[in-house]
């Protein structure tokens, strides 16, 4: 049982996702995009992140980077579906930043949730 | 060049008929000239003999007659010559004379047919007034035998006819000499003329034969001049058209390659916005599945459903691969060599028997910006597409790595895209089917396959294009129907000591990654 915030601009990539993690027990926040999930961070706390990298407004990697700098204990778990945007390689961007985990969508919603419990069952700080 | 051959020709040849004219000439005026000598000197000389012979006649029946009265008479006054004997005589004598008369009008119209200049009018006038006085004393004589002459008388007549025939045949004599020196000095003076005439036909024929070498020359260098024209002409035909090619070849690549790179942005976008689609399926079926009844209908429809996402998931992971942006773990690099050997084996027990597996890796250590994971897939996909060409009877592949550089502009068999630098050049050639010509240039783009339905994605070109670019690196394929195929990927190298610290990093982060990679 753990709080996340879920990130993601597609609303029905959140719907799916933010089921099958409240299913396996878990509170879930979504938020569109990077901007809003700032917003929310900062009035709230979460144990994990779960976001997109390719967002409008504040993507994914702006995120990881703003997290980094306020809370750097909050595990991010980074998704992406990939997308060409130059020769740049977003997950591994984020994974370079320091997002905790990178999936490639579309992620197996249970090797999301092992991502959760794995991040959630070791918190580096909370 | 035509227009001068053609005149030089008909110069050469007008040339060439006049000197064989004039020689021809030459020889006719010879021939002429030697039928003169025969028809001039020849009958005079056998006009003067025939008159030589009249005088003769006229001398020995004179001569018969005397010696018969002589034998005779005399003495012997009982045997008189009879009249019948010496008219027989003096028959003999006139015939004598009427030879010489007729051969000495044979000799006139000589004279005046041929203007013969021997004998001379004075020697010929010698000649008759000796046959003259002979044809006289003849006659004296047959009349003094005739009417019983003393034999004194007849003495004195025989003297002066002996005086007579001497002086006739003397004149003969001396006009057959005359005329035969003259006969010989026309001769040769002929034979002088002839063969001057000769010489010269013989100098107008080396003139004839030098023009027509000296032609030859002018032509065969002329030809010479042109056939080297031509061939310069050809050779530069053939230079330009090389450049041409080489220019399309660039192009052509350079088309290429934009193309591919405009696929892969297509294709990423795509995979992207299927991606996101894919999720709410993946994440809901699974769900729906796990909430089913077990064994249901209900059940086995949403692992259908499910599995098809799954399935479509990993179709877009290909096509990731190949637009470059893949999802993947980021890419690190690995010693090519070794990892190729591994590849090989393992690939070595999956190869029909009937195909042979030849390696020749030429490199010790080959550092290259690829994942060990993308060399096993672009490897076992080559030999898959190189198996399946070679599908009948038996076939072989060869395999080789070796380091090549790269220079700007250099061997057209160099793909243009690449930076100078040097390169592992991982080669993977068959001798089965080969690539139409129309299919060549389509093979790397995504989804194209020229397997039957359901036996090919034709990903898996596009994924080694897609893995070979990304690293820096480029692909040569050369196809030759009935042939076979020959790959030829350009990799990167890098070099020993930062692809260590690649290595390292690379560790270092699997490490990190490694709880990260958990399922994905």
């Amino acid at each position: 049982m753990a709080k996340l915030l879920l990130v993601d601009d597609d609303a029905d990539v959140r719907y799916a996702l933010g089921k099958y993690l409240r299913r396996a027990g878990h509170e879930v926040v979504e938020a569109g995009d990077g901007k809003a999930a700032l917003f929310l961070l900062k009035d709230d706390s979460f144990d994990t992140i779960v976001t997109d990298i390719i967002m409008p407004e504040a993507d994914g990697i702006e995120l990881v980077m703003a997290v980094r700098r306020r809370t750097p204990g909050l595990p991010i778990i980074a998704i992406s579906g990939g997308g060409r945007l130059g020769s740049l390689n977003y997950l591994s961007m984020a994974a370079g930043l320091g997002a905790k985990i990178v999936l490639s969508k579309p992620v197996d919603p249970d090797t999301l949730l092992a991502a959760v419990d794995k991040v959630v069952g070791h918190p580096s700080s909370r | 060049m035509k227009f001068r051959l053609y005149l030089a020709s008909v110069v050469v040849l007008c040339l060439v008929s006049i000197l064989v004219f004039l020689g021809t000439e030459d020889a006719q005026r010879s021939l002429r000239l030697s039928e003169e000598i025969h028809t001039r000197t020849v009958p005079a000389l056998r006009h003067l003999e025939q008159m030589r012979f009249g005088i003769l006649r006229i001398v020995s029946s004179t001569s018969e007659l005397m010696v018969a009265h002589f034998a005779g008479g005399g003495q012997d006054e009982q045997r008189p010559r009879t009249g019948e004997a010496v008219t027989t005589e003096t028959k003999l004598i006139e015939q004598g004379s009427d030879s010489y008369r007729m051969a000495r009008q044979e000799l006139l119209a000589l004279y005046l047919n041929n203007d013969n200049p021997a004998p001379d009018h004075a020697d010929l006038q010698a000649i008759d007034r000796s046959h003259a006085e002979l044809a006289a004393t003849s006659e004296r004589i047959i009349s003094l035998v005739h009417a019983r002459a003393s034999p004194q008388e007849l003495t004195e007549a025989k003297e002066v006819f002996e005086v007579q025939e001497m002086q006739a045949l003397g004149a003969i004599a001396q006009a057959l000499g005359k005329t035969q020196q003259a006969a010989d000095a026309q001769y040769s003076q002929l034979t002088l003329e002839i063969t001057e005439l000769r010489n010269q036909t013989l100098g107008l024929g080396v003139l004839a034969v030098a023009v027509l070498l000296i032609y030859s020359v002018f032509v065969i260098r002329l030809l010479q001049r042109e056939a080297k024209a031509r061939q310069e002409a050809e050779d530069l035909a053939a230079a330009n058209a090389a450049e041409i090619e080489r220019r399309r070849h660039i192009e052509d690549r350079l088309a290429a390659h934009q193309k591919m790179e405009a696929l892969g942005t297509m294709v990423g976008g795509i995979a992207h916005s299927v991606n996101n689609l894919l999720v709410p399926i993946i994440t809901l079926s699974k769900m729906l599945k796990q909430d089913a009844p077990a064994g249901s209908e209900q059940q086995l429809d949403l692992a259908r459903i499910l599995a098809s996402g799954e399935k479509a998931s990993r179709l877009l992971k290909d096509m990731l691969a190949f637009s470059r942006t893949g999802a993947a773990a980021p890419s690190g690099g690995c010693e090519l060599a070794d990892c190729l050997r591994r590849t090989l084996s393992l690939a070595r027990a999956a190869l029909p028997a009937s195909v042979e597996l030849h390696e020749r890796i030429l490199v010790d250590a080959a550092w290259v910006p690829v994942e060990e994971s993308e060399i096993d897939t672009i490897v076992f996909n080559l030999l898959s597409n190189a198996a399946d060409a070679i599908d009948s009877g038996s076939g072989r592949i060869d395999v080789s790595l070796a380091r090549v550089m790269v220079e700007k502009g250099s061997a057209k068999k160099v793909p243009v895209r690449l930076q100078a630098g040097e390169y592992a050049c991982l080669t993977i050639a068959d001798n089965g089917c080969g690539i139409a010509e129309t299919v060549l240039p389509h093979v790397f783009e995504p989804f194209f396959t020229t397997k039957p339905v359901g036996k090919g994605t034709g990903l898996g070109l596009s994924v080694i294009y897609g893995s070979v670019t990304q690293a820096g690196g480029d692909i040569i394929v050369d196809s030759k129907l009935g042939a076979g195929t020959r790959f030829d990927l350009f990799l990167p190298l890098l070099e020993r000591g930062t692809a260590g610290a690649t290595t390292n990093t690379i560790e270092n982060r699997s490490k990190e990654l490694g709880q990260a990679t958990l399922g994905g």
